[in-house]
């Protein structure tokens, strides 16, 4: 269900705005989110 | 449509989601032999294939005479460029609310910690050690590049050629679905 919000954010973004950047930019920021968010729950399992 | 932008459409919309399976499956395969780098050469192997289609992509582009700005790949800053940029911010904005909202609340931790560790295939790829960290961050780098080049840019344009456009975004989120399955 995530991909598919993800995936129609950043489409509605590119198709209203004309341009790739935002949603690169967009993109980048929420797989590097899921990366923080990984450390987070593998250092509480760990604790 | 050309029969080269034709075959980059195939190879993209349809190709991407099938080697993607096929490099999960071995991905899989190397966890199963107990392979202790196999998260980290799954994190390669992704990198590079994300590069190459995109490679394919932009050839495609440049041998057929079309320009980049044609997907969407240009770096004006028209009204409704500065628009979606600012839907962006107010986006990230929200995420680093929810981020913080994470850290403090422990219900909400539970939440995601059920999400994370209650899919197979989110538990397999997530990474574990700063190593694995540090290689998913080059992964999210790649992934924001080329997939919106890739599913954003060239699969709607190509396919905005024969079909409306929201039609094209449906076919094209579709495809970014299905290669994301695993």
């Amino acid at each position: 269900m995530g991909v598919v919000l993800t995936g129609a954010a950043l489409t509605l973004i590119t198709i209203l705005s004309g341009s790739l950047l935002p949603a690169i930019i967009l993109h980048i920021a929420v797989d590097l989110n899921s990366n923080l968010i990984c450390r987070l729950v593998n250092n509480k399992a760990s604790a | 449509m050309t029969a080269l932008i034709l075959l980059v459409l195939l190879v993209t919309a349809v190709g991407i989601p099938l080697i993607s399976l096929w490099l999960d499956r071995r991905f899989e395969r190397n966890l199963e032999a107990g392979n202790a780098d196999a998260r980290l050469m799954s994190y390669k192997d992704v990198m590079i294939f994300l590069w190459s289609m995109t490679a394919i992509v932009l050839a495609g582009l440049f041998v057929s005479n079309i320009p980049f700005a044609a997907i969407g790949l240009h770096f004006s800053f028209s009204q409704s460029v500065l628009i979606g940029l600012g839907v962006t911010v107010i986006l990230l904005v929200v995420m680093v609310m929810q981020h913080l909202h994470l850290l403090k609340s422990p219900e909400a931790m539970a939440d995601v910690e059920a999400t994370f560790t209650g899919s197979e295939g989110i538990r397999r790829f997530m990474p574990r050690n700063e190593t694995e960290y540090n290689r998913f961050n080059l992964v999210s780098i790649t992934a924001g590049i080329t997939e919106e080049i890739i599913f954003r840019g060239y699969i709607i344009w190509a396919l905005s050629l024969v079909m409306p456009i929201w039609v094209a975004a449906v076919l094209s989120l579709v495809s970014f679905v299905a290669a994301h399955a695993y």
